[in-house]
């Protein structure tokens, strides 16, 4: 009895002992909620015009506001709160943040800026808040530049701004390359055209006395590798952009045609797809010339290659298994894997920048569909469908893809536009007519 | 043969003087006493009369208690009566007629309940209930008014001397304590309820208030032991058993209480979701990169009584599933969406303010990101 009567207190002492102090703990848990369904909408943001330091920066001032609003607007991520809606005015640089101001008409970033001449010579200053925060996100930054530079400037504080608020790279200070297009449809004129991502500031690249087509864009932004008719078939050239000039690929028999061409990760050699007795495979050869390997060995079409981020990894699309498809295969040769598994025909591989994605152009039902998938060819996601969709390019952040659109029927004609990989924020990109075939460059440096 | 006639001559020499000396030796019972009433003959219309007397005296009948229940009277007239004489009442009924007793105080409404401790107990641990209201005891005679002495106290007688113990003796001997005892409720006659003098309810009237919960047991000091001047090498009379409950009891209750416990009723469901929806409103993941809308932040913060955030109390506690970069990136967010949406306050009830005061919300954009 006595036995039973120890072991009942020993086990009520010891419960007691165990529980007491995890319930008094527990009493002092602060309160735990788990947040997993928010919002997905753009993020207000107020801008007040840049403050001219002096006379000269007026212009200047103006613009570079309006060039910095559209860049974030743009993106689909930010809403402008129109200056009309602003209570408090900025009349000072370094005035102190009415935050109050900027809560009440819910701005939740605000950004404040100067812009002073001296000389030819621009400098601009801003500084971004996080106003329900009421502290600065980051440290002020200042740009100096040429006068005629001001939308690059403009572009960089952009480019802050965004990055300071999603965590990614901006990807405003950039240009893409495209084909320009004119005339009907069935004598078509086409020329190389480079403009800032935005579609300000096109220069001609070509003349319309030859086709082209496919131009893309070296890893360093340097030059631009392209496809031309010049010699009366295709044939691959390379262009140094700065002097705009532009020679055939060296080690590439003149009677194959060529196309499809994609620099390598590393930007010193050339990948291509070179027509050989009816039958196509995928090259690489140096882009000085010299030391060309064959890099595909099929009886069937392979071609559009691009390379991972990396360089270690090759994918392209190929015929192979007689529906087009994509495959993945390493950069060095060896076995090639079939990626794409759903029905329909794939095309136009390009390897995210960012190495995560692959996007591709996908053909279903007579229709056409710009999407994404990882590069084991999971996560298949169509962002776009439209009568013709094709070419992807990504933004060198890896969010954003620009793409070629055609419409349909004898007066169709071909635009650019981009498009978030979430599949949203749709845009047309103003071009100065029709535009085709966009490759975007990397961050300008 | 002889013996069975000197056996049969005894008893019937016994049963005859039985029946002589018996008498003497038995008393009778008295013959019961029959008490015997006048009767008075009355006629109807006697009756009648006697009747509307009765009642128009029928309510000082009801006032005034009866001491006994009346008899039922015979019926006097075969014909139904218009309208029965009211009976007086039974005298229990007669008792709850009785003036009310005094005043007792209101309980506390339910509603106004608070958190406030009661005051102490008193010493004694008497409950501290009114005494107007307890009955008081009945004035009754005791059967033995006369106390009875105390026995004398029994001394055990040890088989040996025991010799005298030289650890010193208290100074007193402390009384032996004597059981307290009700004195004995015995009358010379039955008491019934309806004579309490008292006139009130004899059932409780108020519940005892619960004993007050004991102050927390202070830490125990750790001062340093004063070196024992003489130690005496005590027996090993410990049970390692009593002495293991007796530690764990000791380690559970000395931890120290803490002194900001959280009090109130704690938040009900609908006030957390309530909470949760109020924030997830504000959380706009739609700015995040990619790697941050992979990453879970648990963010940290005080609220004040009016249930806003505190500013500069929100700290990121911990993340996971992104880089330092990105856990920056999405407590940032985070950030934004508490104070945002708590401007003007979440709304939470302020007598749960200690369940709320502290809160950690776990931002976690797992099914928020490409979908």
């Amino acid at each position: 009895m006595l036995t039973r009567r120890s072991l009942i207190c020993s086990a009520s002492a010891l419960a007691a002992a165990t529980t007491l102090p995890g319930l008094v703990r527990a009493q002092n848990r602060p309160l735990r909620l788990e947040i997993t369904e928010g919002v997905i909408e753009p993020l207000p943001f107020a801008i007040p015009g840049f403050i001219a330091r002096n006379g000269a920066a007026a212009d200047a001032a103006a613009d570079i506001t309006r060039v910095i609003a559209a860049d974030l607007r743009g993106t689909g991520l930010f809403r402008q709160i129109p200056d009309s809606a602003h209570i408090s005015t900025v009349t000072s640089f370094d005035a102190p943040i009415l935050y109050p101001d900027w809560q009440a008409i819910n701005a939740q970033a605000l950004i404040v800026g100067e812009v002073e001449q001296q000389g030819g010579r621009l400098i601009v200053r801003f500084r971004l808040f996080d106003v329900f925060s009421q502290q600065p996100l980051g440290d002020g930054l200042q740009f100096v530049g040429e006068r005629d530079g001001w939308r690059r400037m403009a572009h960089n504080v952009a480019d802050q701004v965004y990055e300071r608020i999603t965590g990614e790279t901006g990807y405003f200070d950039t240009r893409v390359v495209f084909v320009h297009e004119e005339g009907p449809k069935n004598a078509r004129l086409k020329r190389l055209a480079l403009m800032d991502y935005d579609g300000a500031n096109v220069q001609f690249l070509t003349d319309s006395r030859a086709i082209v087509m496919a131009p893309r864009f070296s890893p360093t932004g340097d030059r631009i590798i392209y496809t031309s008719f010049l010699s009366g078939q295709p044939r691959v050239y390379v262009m140094d952009v700065a002097s705009v000039r532009s020679r055939p690929l060296e080690a590439i028999s003149a009677g194959n045609m060529t196309f499809s061409p994609r620099f390598t990760a590393d930007g010193g050699t050339v990948v291509f797809s070179m027509e050989q007795g009816g039958n196509t495979d995928i090259f690489r050869v140096d882009v000085n010339g010299g030391g060309r390997t064959q890099l595909t060995n099929a009886p069937s079409i392979e071609t559009a290659p691009s390379f991972s981020p990396d360089g270690s990894q090759m994918v392209f699309e190929s015929d192979r298994t007689g529906g087009q498809q994509i495959y993945v295969m390493p950069a060095g040769g060896g076995e090639v894997r079939r990626i794409s598994q759903g029905s329909g025909r794939y095309g136009t591989p390009v390897w995210s920048p960012r190495g995560d994605y692959i996007a591709f152009t996908k053909q279903e039902s007579g229709r056409f569909h710009i999407g994404v998938m990882r590069t084991n060819g999971s996560e298949e996601r169509l962002l776009t469908a439209s009568f013709l969709d094709e070419g992807p390019t990504w933004a060198p952040n890896g969010r954003v893809l620009m793409f070629t659109r055609e419409t349909a029927g004898a007066n169709g004609a071909p635009a650019v536009y981009s498009v978030d990989i979430s599949g949203r924020n749709l845009q047309r990109v103003a071009t100065p007519g029709m535009a085709s075939d966009p490759s975007w460059s990397p961050r300008l440096p | 043969m002889r013996r069975s006639l000197y056996v049969s001559s005894a008893i019937h020499a016994a049963i005859l003087l039985w029946v002589a000396l018996g008498d003497g030796l038995f008393k009778d019972s008295p013959d019961p006493v029959f008490e015997v009433t006048g009767v008075t003959l009355v006629s109807t219309a006697e009756f009648d009369a006697m009747f509307d007397q009765a009642q128009t005296s029928a309510p000082e009948a009801e006032i005034t208690p009866a001491p006994r229940p009346a008899e039922p009277e015979p019926p006097a007239a075969p014909e139904p009566l218009p309208e029965p004489a009211p009976l007086p009442e039974p005298p229990a009924q007669t008792a709850e007629a009785a003036p009310e007793p005094a005043p007792q105080p209101e309980p506390t409404p339910p509603g106004e309940v608070t958190d406030t401790l009661a005051p102490p107990a008193p010493p004694s641990g008497a409950p501290d209930l009114p005494q107007t209201g307890r009955p008081t005891p009945r004035p009754a005679d005791r059967i033995a008014p006369v106390p009875t002495p105390a026995p004398e106290q029994d001394v055990a007688i040890a088989p040996e001397a025991t010799p005298e113990v030289a650890t010193p003796a208290p100074a007193e001997t402390p009384a032996p304590a004597e059981e307290q005892a009700a004195p004995e409720e015995a009358a010379t006659r039955i008491v019934t309820e309806a004579e309490t003098p008292s006139g009130g309810p004899l059932g409780p009237l108020a519940s005892i208030r619960p004993p007050t919960r004991p102050d927390p047991p202070r830490p125990v000091e750790t001062a340093a032991p004063a070196p024992d001047p003489a130690p005496q090498p005590e027996p090993p009379q410990s049970d390692p058993l009593a002495d293991a409950i007796a530690l764990a009891v000791a380690s559970a209750v000395s931890t120290p209480a803490p002194s900001n416990a959280p009090s109130g009723p704690p938040l009900t469901a609908g006030a957390r979701e309530g909470f949760r929806v109020a924030v997830s409103t504000c959380w706009n993941v739609g700015s995040l990169s990619s790697e941050a809308q992979r990453t879970t932040v648990i963010v940290g913060f005080d609220m004040t009584r009016e249930a806003r955030p505190v500013e500069g109390s929100l700290r990121l506690i911990s993340f996971e599933g992104g880089s330092q970069m990105a856990a920056q990136q999405a407590f940032e967010t985070a950030r934004r969406a508490i104070l945002r949406c708590g401007a003007t306050g979440y709304g939470l009830p302020v007598e749960s303010y200690d369940h709320w005061q502290q809160v950690e919300l776990v931002f976690n954009p797992a099914g928020m990101r490409l979908r």
